[in-house]
């Protein structure tokens, strides 16, 4: 049973006053009894549930119980016996213990991991030997460890009495020798961990507690190594979300290796805020280490107490240990906590250190990154190109040198070009064009002396023209780089230019295969790489689901994704990344189109998420997964789901991009499609009349998608009943697509049909029926028979031909399609199918034969609910059931679903459509049957004018079966 | 110097917030943990001192994430995923509780159920603990065929939050946020309560 089906009539039920509802339940289920009996019993639980937990449960109660009777279960871990909470840690409970057993009189304290994760206790049980050898006395020991009644593990470790560092420096209002004394003995205990390959991953000033007696102790060593919770190689997990982010270092959020340097980094920030008083700004920590800028020195951080004398004290040696110690990139740091603690020992003793000066490396950095928006006039990047070229060259480390400079460089032009993107222009585009023709320029005055780096930044501004839609100075420019692939190239570049390609290809020249083929070497590529980039290999991936999923082979591209998936997102860390969350666009498109809805939904939702959270919840890029989501909802036929999405999709765009720009035009489209899918078809008209106004004054559609359009607005005409206004858009459609195209157009297929159809409305039927056949000759030049727009005009050429009464041949063609492929792997919930088989119910009718009639038009109504739901639709097969009804004298069947069929089409179609006429003709009949002769006199008294005033042969046809002479 | 170890819990709640709602599975089980430890404190914390044995369920809510989280710069979705949190977290310590009233011996009936809002009269519908892991059952039923509607329950019955609160929160319409609530109390009343 449809849950949805029962959710919707039942808030539509409720709404209405208790006089009216049984009578519409009643119509509203039909002949479905388990839905009625379903809904029956909501509704009856909903009259009971009025005042059902509308009051907050009874809390207080069950707690004073608890905290008066002093009751509260103490837990127990092992032989250790909780005394009292001692606070709350970093995944649960921490409790004060004691064992039970007589031997030892010790007092631990047990760390509750709340919620077992998968591969914990695991890498607990291997974390445990190595820990437990730690035997130091300014490191808190862990005990011991377990699994509690639940499956969580606990661990227990020795007790610490004291508070944290940076807050006991301050109660005692320490001196600054005093402190640095203090921070020596912690490096020199995190150095004997490392000693010991343990590395704690997260030190900062609660894990490290000084005692009343000054003791020192640090907790917690490796603790965040067992808790991490991913399941690759332990050298490069992240684990950041679990850190604390002001003291984990940039690799920790980056997918870089966690070494000793990472401790370093913590201490450094210890140092610091031990000096200063304060932690260091936070800082964004994503991105290439260069970018990262360094926190101001201690010196000049916060406001000291101590006045000018301390500043001055650590202007200088201090600063500099300070902040080579805080240095993004790990190379450039103090490489051991030994070292760090040297240079201290160093400073106190008065001797000189051994950290660098800053470096002009580091100025200039920092000197590019402010002056970027200056470069609009191009000078400047040949520059900064040429001085760093000289400084690279100048510290004779050649290879490490191009890396950073091509880095450099992209780093610099990528960041003037950001202003190229709409986003951040509101659309306008144009100074973009100058931009990327700067760079050209560039990049014809670089010569060939670097190849590599020419191709890579032949290739990134062949990237860059392809996000401002100019994909034709893109294609050149890629197919420049692709020219210079050569074997000496190194992997990234190579995987670079690739990639871009490949995603060129894959979305704006549905050349999938080429893009497929680019793509896979171009992943290759990027995972031989020695420094991967996994943004890039994620984009990589991406593009490959991408071109399966178009290819219609989803499985390939779900078994890529949910393989390569989990991998980047761990690379990447706990920051969203625009790449993953597309990945997860594409992941759902791929499930959605084999059906599994959940999982699309739920890959959807992280990656719009992911999305909002990176851009912003107003970005385009968001509109992209959106989008993606809402066509699954719509192929599902949930179109109210899609329409809301697709409203926020058109919202996006309008703002971000203007009514007038071609993803706009696109987004209200595919809204209204979503509209008029609902039979809001007189709501829809207008916005498709404003729609076309603006489709065919814009100067980016082709011919062929402005015909489109006009053909979009027929079909509303036609639907409302306006059908010499529809046979004449539809004609200009026609047109359209002709003198672009030609005639014999797989593009003209479509618009042929529909101007069969409304034809067949005028009654027309012989011109109908030369067009579909036109249209499928058409088709059939391209396509098989079993294509689905062939399947479709062979229905409808089967119901024209009923329609001329030629029943057995009518019989014929619309039978072929429940044997053939037509009807074989179609969706549960495909809408062609019930209005087909309805088809094929009337023509065996109309020939005589009522039983299989009915037979097959109860099969079109079952396969009706499901597909068409209580869209207008669903009539087709409610009439085709009724006339069969009551062809076998079942007037009582009929009467219902006749009364259903003309509510239904009542909201779109108006009073003397020929679709409202037909229906109530019959109801009509059957009423008669049932001898409500008042209300038949009364139907009759409508309907007879309006036949009598029609010379359509279908008018006729009623006429006849009213018994009314003309 | 004494006194207990406290433990600084802050900025790492942050990332904890931000990673779950990413989709971060094993980030949520965390931030469950944390949520769910901290509510239970605060909730005997807040009975031991209060004079008169009130409980503001959602003060409670609001609480604990102000204590938790830096609520500075946080955008409404951080804020949602925490709320949402937060009412599993209490829904799970209400259902602890009733299942230790029902063990307990000495409990027993015709215990007098206090009034949370003074100014109110007789508490009537207020469930008991048979009927309240009653409801916890039916609601994981509820949660395997629509989780939002589950969700909402939660946010509403066992955190106490308003319509309008979660309204905004969730970025939905207070009206359908009302017929949801509508059908979810007729699915659960039906399913602790059926006829016959």
């Amino acid at each position: 049973m449809d849950r949805q089906r029962v959710a919707e009539l039942f808030e539509q039920a409720v709404d209405l006053p208790d006089s009216e509802r049984a009578a519409w339940v009643e119509a509203a289920c039909g002949s479905d009894a388990a839905l009625r009996i379903e809904l029956e019993r909501l509704l009856r639980a909903d009259a009971r549930a009025v005042a059902f937990m509308e009051r907050p449960p009874p809390l207080v109660s069950s707690l004073i119980e608890a905290t008066t009777r002093n009751n509260e279960v103490l837990p127990q871990f092992g032989p250790w016996r909780a005394l009292r909470r001692i606070g709350v840690g970093g995944m649960g409970e921490v409790w004060l213990a004691e064992r039970n057993d007589a031997e030892f009189e010790q007092q631990a304290a047990v760390k509750q991991l709340a919620w077992p994760t998968p591969g914990l206790l695991q890498r607990f049980r291997q974390e445990r030997q190595i820990l437990a050898r730690l035997q130091h006395s300014d490191i808190a020991r862990l005990i011991d460890g377990g699994v509690d009644a639940r499956g969580a593990p606990y661990l227990v470790m020795e007790y610490v009495d004291g508070v944290p560092i940076t807050q006991y420096v301050n109660d005692q209002a320490l001196d600054l020798r005093s402190r640095l004394g203090l921070f020596l003995r912690i490096c020199a205990a995190v150095q004997y961990a490392h000693q010991n390959l343990v590395v704690h991953r997260d030190l900062k000033p609660s894990n490290i507690l000084v005692g009343a007696d000054g003791s020192l102790k640090l907790l917690d060593f490796g603790i965040a190594k067992v808790l991490a919770t991913t399941d690759e190689a332990a050298q490069t997990q992240t684990a950041a979300r679990l850190l604390t982010p002001d003291y984990a270092a940039p690799e920790q959020f980056s997918g870089g290796a966690i070494t000793t340097t990472t401790d370093v980094y913590a201490l450094g920030v210890v140092l610091y805020e031990l000096l200063a008083g304060t932690r260091p700004p936070r800082r964004t920590l994503t991105g290439a280490a260069a970018d990262i800028d360094a926190p101001p020195p201690p010196s000049a951080a916060g406001d000291r107490t101590g006045g000018v004398a301390w500043r001055r004290a650590l202007r200088g040696d201090l600063d500099r240990i300070a902040l080579t110690a805080l240095e993004a990139d790990p190379q450039r740091r103090y490489a051991s906590a030994e070292a760090l603690s040297s240079d201290v020992q160093r400073y106190l003793d008065g001797r000189p250190i051994s950290a660098r000066r800053d470096s002009r490396w580091y100025r200039f950095r920092k000197f590019a990154r402010r002056n970027r928006y200056a470069l609009a006039a191009g000078v400047f990047v040949g520059a900064i190109c040429i001085a760093a070229a000289a400084i690279s060259l100048r510290q004779g480390n050649l290879a490490r040198a191009q890396a950073r400079h091509a880095a450099a460089v992209q780093q610099f032009m990528s960041g003037v070009f950001a202003q190229a993107n709409p986003d951040e222009n509101k659309g306008q585009p144009i100074s973009a064009q100058q931009l990327l023709q700067k760079g050209e320029e560039q990049l014809a005055r670089m010569g060939d002396a670097q190849p590599a780096l020419q191709i890579d930044v032949t290739a990134m501004l062949g990237g860059l023209y392809n996000d401002i839609g100019d994909t034709e100075r893109a294609e050149k420019l890629f197919e420049r780089a692709l020219g210079g692939l050569d074997d000496k190239l190194p992997d990234d570049v190579r995987g670079r230019v690739l990639l871009g390609v490949a995603t060129l290809e894959a979305e704006n020249k549905d050349r999938y295969d080429v893009a497929l083929a680019h793509a896979t070497e171009g992943l290759a590529a990027l995972e031989r790489a020695a420094e991967k980039d996994w943004n890039d290999i994620a984009k990589a991936s991406r593009i490959i689901a991408l071109c399966h999923v178009r290819k219609r082979e989803p499985e390939a591209a779900i078994a890529l994704l949910q393989r390569a998936t989990p991998v980047h997102a761990s690379m990447l860390g706990a920051y969203p990344s625009e790449a993953l969350a597309n990945e997860y666009a594409v992941l759902g498109a791929a499930l959605s189109d084999m059906s599994r809805f959940n999982e699309a939904e739920t890959a959807f939702e992280r990656g719009a998420t992911m999305l909002r959270a990176f851009a912003g919840s107003d970005s385009r890029r968001v509109a992209y997964a959106l989008n993606e989501e809402a066509i699954m909802f719509y192929q599902r036929g949930e179109l109210a789901r899609a329409e809301t999405l697709h409203r926020e999709v058109l919202n996006i765009n309008r703002e971000r991009l203007g009514p007038d720009n071609l993803n706009t035009l696109t987004a209200t489209s595919n809204l209204l499609g979503d509209i008029e899918g609902q039979g809001r078809i007189a709501e829809a008209l207008p916005q498709r009349l404003a729609l076309l106004d603006l489709a065919i004054a814009s100067d980016a559609l082709s011919p062929v998608r402005k015909a489109h359009h006009v053909d979009a607005v027929a079909l509303d005409y036609r639907e409302l009943g306006r059908f010499g206004e529809s046979e004449a858009m539809t004609r200009k459609a026609l047109a359209m697509i002709v003198e672009a195209q030609g005639a014999r157009e797989r593009t003209s297929v479509l618009v042929l049909r529909h101007l069969g159809l409304v034809l067949g409305l005028e009654g027309r039927y012989g011109e109908a029926e030369a067009l579909f056949r036109e249209a499928l000759a058409i088709q059939l030049e391209g396509a098989p028979p079993t294509s689905f727009s062939a399947c479709g005009l062979r229905r409808d050429i089967g119901t024209v031909l009923a329609q001329q009464h030629r029943y057995p041949e009518a019989i014929a063609q619309l039978q072929a399609l429940t044997t053939d492929a037509c009807m074989l792997g179609l969706a549960e919930n495909d809408a062609w199918r019930p209005q087909a088989l309805a088809d094929l119910s009337q023509a065996q009718l109309d020939n005589g034969d009522a039983t299989t009639a009915y037979a097959t038009a109860q099969q079109a109504l079952d396969y009706g609910h499901k597909a068409l739901r209580n869209t207008y639709h669903l009539g087709i097969p409610l009439f085709a059931l009724a006339r069969a009804a009551l062809a076998l004298e079942r007037a009582s069947d009929a009467e219902p679903l006749l009364r259903q069929a003309l509510a239904l089409r009542s909201t779109v179609h108006p009073a003397d459509d020929p679709r409202i006429l037909e229906v109530k003709v019959a109801l009509i009949e059957a009423l008669a049957a049932l001898r409500k002769t008042n209300e038949a006199a009364t139907l009759t008294a409508q309907v007879v004018p309006v036949l009598q005033a029609s010379a359509t042969p279908h008018s006729a046809d009623l006429r006849k079966r009213l018994g009314i002479k003309l | 110097m004494g006194g207990a170890r406290r433990v600084v819990a802050g900025s790492d709640v942050t990332a904890l917030i931000e990673a779950a709602g990413s989709g971060d599975a094993a980030a949520l089980q965390a931030l469950f943990g944390r949520v769910y430890a901290e509510l239970k404190q605060m909730a005997h914390h807040q009975l031991a001192s209060a004079a008169g044995h009130t409980l503001n369920t959602t003060g409670l809510v609001h609480e604990v994430y102000l204590k938790l989280a830096q609520p500075a710069g946080h955008d409404l979705h951080g804020r949602a995923h925490f709320f949402a949190l937060a009412a599993k977290a209490m829904r799970q310590i209400v259902i602890d509780h009733a299942r230790a009233r029902m063990t307990d011996k000495r409990g027993g009936v015709g215990l007098q159920l206090v009034t949370l809002d003074a100014a109110e009269g007789v508490v009537d519908g207020e469930l008991g603990p048979d009927e309240l892991l009653r409801l916890d059952v039916a609601l994981n039923t509820l949660a395997s065929e629509e989780p939002r509607l589950a969700e909402l329950v939660e946010q509403r019955f066992f955190a106490g939050m308003s319509v309008s609160d979660i309204a905004v929160m969730q970025s939905v319409s207070e009206r359908t946020l009302n017929r949801d609530w509508r059908r979810a109390k007729a699915h659960l009343h039906a399913a602790l309560y059926p006829e016959g």
